[in-house]
């Protein structure tokens, strides 16, 4: 079976790796389940998706351009996306905290 | 002084000093001539006769590092408005109006050109004035006045006082090396250009940067308890780092988990 072509962030089910201090689908699910909010790694990654898919949403009307729902689900898939939004998340948080 | 200075003077030396009687005639012939040529030609002999008086002017200005021959051009420009405004019914002598008229054209000039960045001429008056009000009160004590207390006594509005003060700083180059806290220059090649450049962001970048973080608000504002968390997790986002019972995890107890797996 030939591979697919296109780059493999627009087709990988996988978004970021998982690295230290980040943990993968399968790790937020068995979390998120020991704590009382029963979920599978899918529904993990959905949720991620969708929290992804308002914050490309919203910082595109911020940048007065209106996306269609089907080029949110790819900005919000893009690894480089999710990383520099981790980013600003994490700033975000950690300034609200001080 | 220049060749062109020089020579400047010898013409000038040419022509003689018109005494105050007939200076006033000329004056009566200025004010009731009706045609152009005429009236220009009685002005060039009054304007003439009362070089002199421009040059002694200027010379008092030269040592600030202005041009002579600069400073006489201002000052003739002066001459040439208080031709037009003297009042010869008065009965004062020209010299002692037209010493202001070339005073004014002189100074606006060194207003002008003074400074790197152009002040409007109100705000340098302002100036000197806060400077002389600064000096008195630094000598009387060693506190100085309070910016109220400034703009009361002189009668401007806060704002402006506080422009003004702004206005009193000294100008940097971007261009000078840096020095380090002793006073030295550390060897490095740096410079206050480089250094701008690299610890601040410009407007733009910090608008900008603002802008995103109120849009990053507003999303985690929406989020619900279940959403939140997961974005926690995703991102290895803590809540308290100390508190490893307690939701969310640390790295620690991650590792866990994932031996667990």
């Amino acid at each position: 079976m030939p591979m697919p072509k296109g780059k493999k962030i627009t087709f990988s089910y996988a978004t970021v790796s998982d690295d230290d201090e980040s943990a993968n689908y399968r790790t937020i699910s068995k979390v998120m389940t020991e704590n009382g909010y029963k979920m599978n790694h899918a529904s993990a990654r959905n949720y991620i998706l969708k929290i992804m898919k308002q914050f490309a949403k919203n910082i595109a009307l911020n940048e007065g351009v209106k996306l269609t729902d089907e080029k949110l689900s790819i900005i919000a898939r893009n690894p480089n996306f999710q990383s520099a939004i981790g980013d600003l998340v994490q700033n975000e948080i950690y300034n609200i905290n001080k | 002084m220049s060749k062109i200075t020089e020579q400047y003077f010898k013409d000038i030396s040419k022509h003689k000093i018109i005494k105050h009687p007939d200076l006033m005639e000329l004056f009566k012939k200025y004010n009731s001539a009706k045609q152009p040529k005429r009236k220009r030609l009685i002005k060039n002999r009054i304007a003439v006769a009362n070089l002199r008086l421009v040059i002694s002017e200027a010379k008092k200005y030269a040592f600030k590092g202005f041009s002579l021959n600069d400073l006489i051009q201002e000052g003739n420009i002066g001459l040439m408005r208080a031709i037009e405004m003297f009042d010869w019914k008065k009965g004062f002598r020209f010299s002692t109006y037209a010493r202001w008229w070339i005073k004014q054209g002189i100074c606006r000039y060194l207003i002008g050109k003074s400074r790197t960045i152009r002040l409007p001429a109100h705000i340098v008056t302002a100036v000197g004035k806060l400077n002389k009000l600064l000096a008195k009160e630094y000598t009387l004590s060693n506190i100085g006045p309070s910016l109220t207390e400034i703009s009361d006594r002189l009668g401007m509005s806060k704002d402006l006082t506080v422009a003004t003060h702004t206005a009193t700083k000294g100008i940097v180059s971007l261009n000078v090396p840096l020095k380090n806290k002793s006073g030295n220059n550390p060897n490095s090649n740096e410079c206050t250009q480089d250094k701008l450049e690299s610890d601040i962001l410009n407007p733009y970048e910090q608008l900008n940067q603002k802008e995103m973080a109120n849009t990053i608000r507003q999303v985690l504002q929406k989020l619900n308890n279940k959403e939140e968390k997961v974005l926690r997790l995703r991102f290895g986002i803590s809540e308290d780092p100390n508190d490893h019972e307690k939701w969310p995890i640390t790295t620690v107890e991650l590792n866990k988990i994932k031996r667990k797996r």
